[in-house]
């Protein structure tokens, strides 16, 4: 699903040059659950919006679901993006004026999917995530863990394959941050692949592959499907 | 997708509702300014087009000597000699009050027109009643307009009734039509048959010995054939101009469409606009519009890293940059909606405000006019988009990767633009206040400025036209006041200082010098009423009548003189008039001219207009108790009206007053527009600011110390603004100060004290923000970041 070759990016202001992602090579197969670890400033988030489309790389080549992408144009890259990618951030970014229903509705307005379908679709996610009974809310009137299962409703509602998660329970406590995790493992089980950036050991527990990052480079991957197994 | 963006856009102007208001509130003034403005061009430029055939209507002119002045024989002559020509009509208006009598009631009038029958097949009128074939029976038929019969026959049928006008003609009522609309620059309220020689009411000629020179005045409008090309009528006409000699010199035409704002003529009677003070309003709707855009632009790019989040969240979900685009733009088409219909509220609860400004009164429901609706919604729209683009394309094209960091993508360009957009609405605003301030200064300056006579305690009785038998009423009257202690002087004129409207060719002996003079006719008491200077000679004594005048400085000056030896004034009638004396140079037209020549004429029974009564102080009740019981002794066939001489003279300065109110009232809205627009960014500013001001106060600043960093930014670029304004407005005050003969001096402390003002204005807005920023508990700042 995602091969990366030499993936390189470079940050420019007026003075400082920053090497950001060094030479990263990937693949990472349809279905696969792959956590991505590191410290601070590894070049983790930039890896995450490289993949998610959201940004270029200065360098390299990244094919998505055989395609080349990379140097594609921004609107080229959102068309690639709708439906296919979903994305689940620490601080859960939902949109404060909008309620529960229509932040989740949001991504299926923008591919252009009929109103009747559109309520569908929601209902039957947040039906799923247990969170019908909060259709109404705003964001301000949940608990995180909650605001974290709207957010992972809006990921997985328009049924992309690829979810990228970034730091999903770094906001939460560990009950929620369990519950999350459950929610993407069932998801990844049905078939979606996961990308999930975690600082938590625990979490990173949940996937098939590790992979480490160190000053902009691959230091390290493990797989984990074996001790699963066990 | 429509219904949806429509449905966000409401949420998110809902969600950032301080923004919202500040914005639709300033929008709806600025909007409301514009309607109103609106309303009254949309007046202005439809004068006279309601005629059927407006657009074939012609006023003719003496082209030579640019008058509408025209003899009324030049009508039959086109119409018998030109088949190009379809119709024409007669119209003279009378300039002066006229007697009316009803019965036993008297009335002053001064709306009367006299014009022939042709005059209701060019010009559509409706008729009530009569017969709008031939609406004047006979040349002592009269026809009047519904208020007018209202006002002088109440309920009653005006038809047949019967007026006495002027006590000499007795004229029948045959015909009663619907009022002049408020656009028509021809208007009357009773209108006499032209055909009557009594009602051929100017007069003129060249040379009085000249009989041929004999004119009966008239505006003559003509309705010309369709598809005639007028220059080549004109000059088919002026080719043989032989048969119209020597009523004209030379022809041209005047189309009415244009007539109200674009006519240059002498004598054109009809109303007339002010193409200047169009222009000046058509800028100043402009200006002030643009003050509201600013506004918005600068509130929306401020917000901008707010809107970052959402706008980076939408994106990353799969919204395009044009599905963003849209959004923008639909949001600041609903506040451009909202700002409308709140404007139209606001026009019309503010009315009485436009009647004082534009001295006409407001017709809101033009409004409801389905192409003026259209226009509306055309215009929400053309605004909306205009606000809405700058932030549209700025906020729906800001990088995604910095939105997902939560980085600022502000540039330095970014806030160098919204500091220059501030920089000119405070320009705006400063350069208004001192125009505004400049303005004031020269009316109060022409107001107080020494007229060269005492204008004080002189009260000024209007004088009716009085039929020859009794003519001697008012010496009579004149007498019998005399005899109070009160009045201290009682002098009876023709005109008096500010409203003269009798001229004469000057006729002076061996000089080229031939010029127009405006003239007074007086009786011996004028002088001492007035409190003249005698430069030079001697005043009038009872013996001079008929044979003697007097002239101004200027006129001394004008032709030279250097003494008062066998100078005399209108040569050519009968030797003309002695000069024996010269008075001072006073006031007596408007301090936009210099004073000119001027003749004070002495003429026996002359028909005197004014009755000048100088009244010593403290006595007015009693006076005018004895005038009034005075007038009902002598005079009780006529109503009495008076006036106070300073109120009248005064009137002179109304364009000038008008002007200043008008200039108020924008620079005032300006200036409240540019203070929501500041009051937003300080709002703005604190808000982001907060983190900073937290840190600053954990590290011991104090709150004065927070206030002034926050003032710092904003006071620098009302300095900017002033400095820009400075020239600005002194280049527009001198031009506009070229239009007076005396003028007021361009103060530097006029310049100064709009500065201090809009500083102080400004200062005032964004510290109470400060304030409250800087009085916030700094752990309470601090948690929200």
């Amino acid at each position: 699903m995602i091969n990366t070759v030499n993936l390189s990016k470079v940050f420019r202001t007026d003075e400082i040059e920053t090497l950001a992602l060094n030479n990263v090579t990937l693949k990472i197969n349809k279905g696969e659950f792959v956590a991505i670890m590191g410290p601070s400033g590894c070049g983790k988030s930039t890896l995450m919006n490289i993949l998610g489309l959201l940004d270029n790389p200065s360098e390299g080549q990244y094919t998505f679901n055989n395609t080349e992408v990379a140097g594609l144009k921004e609107g080229q890259r959102t068309d690639l993006r709708k439906g296919n990618i979903g994305f689940v951030f620490q601080s859960f970014n939902l949109i404060d004026e909008l309620n529960v229903f229509e932040n989740v509705e949001m991504p299926l307005v923008y591919q252009r999917i009929s109103n009747k379908t559109r309520k569908e679709m929601v209902n039957k996610v947040l039906e799923r995530m247990n969170m019908s009974h909060r259709a109404k809310h705003y964001p301000q009137q949940l608990s995180g863990g909650q605001q974290q299962r709207v957010a992972i409703s809006r990921a997985v509602v328009s049924n992309p394959g690829l979810i990228l998660a970034d730091e999903p329970t770094g906001n939460l406590d560990s009950k929620n941050g369990q519950e999350v995790m459950e929610l993407l493992t069932e998801l990844n089980r049905e078939g979606t692949t996961i990308i999930m950036v975690t600082h938590s050991i625990q979490d990173a527990g949940y996937a098939h592959r590790i992979i480490n990052l160190f000053d902009g480079k691959v230091v390290m991957e493990e797989s984990l499907i074996e001790d699963h197994a066990l | 997708m429509i219904a949806y963006n429509i449905k966000s856009a409401l949420k998110s102007l809902f969600s950032d509702r301080k923004f919202t208001l500040i914005n639709v509130v300033g929008f709806a003034f600025a909007i409301s300014v514009c309607l109103a403005i609106s309303l009254f061009l949309l007046q202005e430029y439809s004068y006279d087009g309601y005629h059927q055939n407006a657009d074939r209507i012609v006023r003719i002119i003496d082209s030579n000597k640019n008058s509408s002045n025209i003899d009324y024989r030049v009508k039959d002559i086109l119409l018998e000699t030109f088949p190009e020509f379809e119709d024409a009509c007669l119209v003279q208006r009378e300039t002066s009050p006229t007697n009316i009598n009803i019965g036993n009631k008297a009335f002053r009038i001064s709306d009367i027109m006299s014009v022939d029958n042709h005059f209701f097949n060019l010009f559509s009128t409706s008729f009530l009643s009569g017969n709008p074939s031939k609406p004047f029976e006979n040349i002592n038929s009269a026809i009047i307009t519904k208020s007018k019969a209202k006002q002088l026959f109440g309920s009653e049928n005006p038809i047949g009734k019967e007026i006495l006008f002027e006590r000499t003609n007795l004229l029948t009522i045959t015909g009663v039509i619907k009022d002049f609309p408020a656009n028509s620059s021809i208007s009357a309220g009773l209108l006499l048959n032209a055909e009557n020689d009594d009602f051929k009411f100017s007069f003129s000629c060249e040379k009085y010995s000249d009989k041929s020179t004999h004119r009966w005045e008239f505006r003559i409008y003509a309705l010309i054939g369709a598809d005639i090309d007028r220059s080549v009528l004109s000059e088919k006409i002026n080719s043989k101009l032989g048969s119209l000699k020597p009523y004209i010199n030379k022809i041209g035409f005047l189309p009415i469409k244009t007539m109200y704002l674009y006519d240059s003529t002498i004598g054109s009677h009809s109303k007339r606009g002010n193409p200047e003070l169009l222009k000046l309003l058509i800028a100043i709707a402009f200006i002030i519009l643009m003050l509201a855009v600013v506004n918005y632009i600068n509130l929306a790019l401020a917000q901008q890293n707010k809107r970052n989040k959402t706008t980076g969240i939408k994106k990353s979900f799969g919204a395009s940059t044009s599905d963003l685009f849209v959004h923008f733009i639909i949001e600041s088409v609903i506040v451009s909606a909202i700002a409308f219909i709140l404007s139209i509220v606001l026009v019309y609860a503010l009315s009485p405000l436009y009647t004082s400004v534009f001295g006409s009164s407001i017709n809101i429901y033009s409004l409801l006019d389905t192409s003026v609706l259209l226009g509306l919604l055309v215009c929400i729209f053309i605004i909306g988009c205009l606000i809405g683009l700058v932030p549209a394309l700025v906020l729906s094209k800001s990088n995604l990767n910095d939105i997902i960091k939560k980085t600022s993508t502000q540039g330095r360009n970014q806030s160098y633009f919204r500091n220059a957009l501030i920089i000119f609405q405070f320009t705006v605003s400063v350069v208004l206040m001192i125009c505004l301030l400049i303005v004031q200064k020269q009316i109060s300056f022409v107001k107080n400025k020494n007229p060269g006579f005492a204008e004080e305690h002189l009260l000024c009785l209007s004088m009716p036209y009085l039929p020859k038998k009794e003519k001697s009423n008012a010496q009579l009257l004149v007498s019998e006041l005399s005899n109070y202690p009160f009045f201290k002087n009682i002098s009876l004129t023709n005109g008096v200082p500010g409203h003269i409207n009798f001229t004469m060719g000057s006729g002076i002996e061996n000089t080229d010098k031939e010029i127009s003079v405006p003239c007074l006719i007086v009786d011996t008491a004028f002088i001492s009423t007035f409190q003249f200077k005698i430069v030079k000679g001697r005043n009038l004594e009872p013996g001079d009548y008929g044979k003697v005048c007097m002239i101004n400085e200027s006129f001394y000056n004008f032709f030279e003189f250097t003494n008062l030896e066998n100078k005399r004034f209108n040569n050519y009638r009968d030797g003309g008039l002695e000069i024996i004396g010269v008075v001072n140079d006073f006031q007596y037209g408007s301090s936009h001219n210099k004073i000119e020549p001027l003749c004070i004429l002495f003429v026996e029974n002359s028909n005197y207009y004014q009755l000048n009564i100088k009244i010593a102080a403290n006595s007015f009740p009693s006076a005018i108790k004895t005038i009034k019981e005075k007038w009902e002794e002598i005079m009780p066939a006529y109503p009495l009206t008076y006036q106070f001489f300073d109120d009248w003279f005064d009137q002179m300065y109304e364009k000038e007053e008008r002007f200043a109110k008008t200039i108020g009232l924008f620079a005032l809205l300006a200036i409240a527009i540019s203070c929501f627009g500041i009051l937003g960014l300080a709002i703005f500013s604190a808000e982001q600011r907060t983190k900073e001001i937290g840190v600053r106060k954990v590290n011991g600043a104090k709150t004065y110390e927070i206030i002034s960093m926050l003032n710092r930014g904003f006071s620098k670029w009302v300095a900017i603004a002033f400095v820009i304004a400075c020239p600005i407005a002194w280049y527009a005050m001198h031009k506009w100060l070229e239009n007076f003969a005396y003028k007021t001096e361009l103060s530097w402390w006029i310049f100064a004290l709009a500065g201090v003002i809009a500083m102080g204005i400004a200062l005032l807005t964004v510290s109470f923000q400060a304030w409250r920023a800087a009085t916030r508990n700094p752990v309470e700042s601090l948690r929200y970041e």
